[in-house]
């Protein structure tokens, strides 16, 4: 990386929020954690920005970045002329960032239904402290456009009397991807950004195309699993502790994470009555 | 075969006359950096990319894929 991440996150808002939740399948929790490095959550993977489902994710953050730089107090000309070349021409490969997100809402129904099998997956919840650890760049993505202007004039003002090209590009694209459209604002996202190097980066398939990734535990401590909450879609809220402990769903978790050396009494449900079927 | 940093300033002396391209460089495969032309002053930055990619990456068609950043400066920019 090739800034200071305090550059971006002094101009995040601050939330008090200590545990973060990442909703998944609940299939994805064996990759999560590995007999080889028992006690804690070693594996998660990051995409960068445009292979997201949010197409006009980096475009918005981009844009407001732009809108303020070309209004008095003009930003440079290297900082508006990156700036106009990242939204016409997309972001250089070796300056991309690669993302994964965590919601500081455990247990939200528009995210059970858009990335946990439609409620029929988990959210697996970690420290806010410890998703820093691990990340070039954490924080709380903005969705107030008020706040994204502020943001941006702040971040811009960093950037006064920059110079090298390379840092300023990514230092946008990185304050960019912080600035995400208000729909998205029920998802109160905590998102970890890291910068890889080229040959750290590897390959999957996902809808019929190529997507980048790399895991950002690979090096780094595992990340605490505080709890495990299985999605609503099971339908568990109701059951009696010792019910719940027998259902084989919560069974299944609970093996997995006691084979990988982690406690397995921190699995609890969901508390939304949804019912996908 | 992909674009050569030479090429690229080659394409940027011509198409820009006058222009100082020697900071464009090859790094970790891609071609970026900046340059400096005359032709750009008073120019707006929206202006000055949409004549980068009309002049030089569309001259060197698919094998400009490596082609990063190219800023065009002029004499005077604002830092």
């Amino acid at each position: 990386m090739l800034f200071t991440p305090s550059w971006i996150t002094d101009a995040l808002p601050s939330n008090s929020k200590i545990q973060v939740a990442h909703y998944t399948r609940i299939g994805t929790l064996r990759y999560f954690t590995d007999q080889a490095k028992p006690g804690g959550w070693c594996s998660v993977w990051a995409t960068p920005v445009q292979f997201l489902n949010d197409r006009k994710e980096l475009s918005l953050g981009l844009d407001t970045l732009s809108r303020v730089a070309n209004q008095p107090p003009y930003s440079g000309h290297r900082v508006r002329l990156t700036l106009d070349s990242l939204i016409n021409l997309g972001v250089e490969p070796d300056l991309d960032p690669y993302q994964v997100s965590f919601s500081g809402n455990v247990d939200e129904l528009g995210q059970w239904r858009g990335y946990a099998a439609n409620g029929m997956g988990c959210s697996v919840v970690t420290k806010t402290a410890d998703v820093q650890r691990v990340a070039d760049v954490a924080g709380w993505v903005i969705y107030d456009a008020r706040k994204q202007l502020a943001f941006a004039r702040k971040i811009l003002q960093t950037l006064r009397k920059q110079t090298d090209v390379a840092i300023i590009e990514q230092v946008l694209i990185a304050s960019a991807c912080f600035m995400k459209d208000k729909g998205f604002e029920p998802e109160a996202e905590f998102r970890l950004l890291k910068f890889p190097t080229p040959g750290h980066v590897q390959f999957r398939e996902s809808g019929d195309r190529l997507v980048p990734y790399i895991d950002v535990l690979a090096t780094a401590a595992p990340l605490p699993i505080i709890k495990v909450i299985v999605g609503p879609g099971w339908q568990l809220s109701e059951l009696l502790p010792d019910a719940f402990a027998r259902h084989h769903v919560v069974q299944g978790i609970h093996r997995l994470l006691t084979a990988r050396g982690m406690p397995g009494d921190n699995i609890h449900s969901s508390t939304i009555p949804y019912d996908p079927k | 075969m992909p674009a050569t940093a030479d090429e690229v300033r080659r394409i940027i002396t011509t198409v820009f006359p006058g222009s100082n391209p020697e900071d464009v460089k090859d790094q970790n495969n891609r071609v970026v950096g900046t340059f400096l032309w005359d032709g750009f002053k008073g120019v707006s930055p929206r202006d000055r990319n949409q004549l980068v990619t009309e002049k030089v990456r569309t001259e060197l068609g698919p094998r400009g894929l490596n082609v990063g950043y190219l800023i065009p400066l002029a004499p005077g920019d604002k830092l």
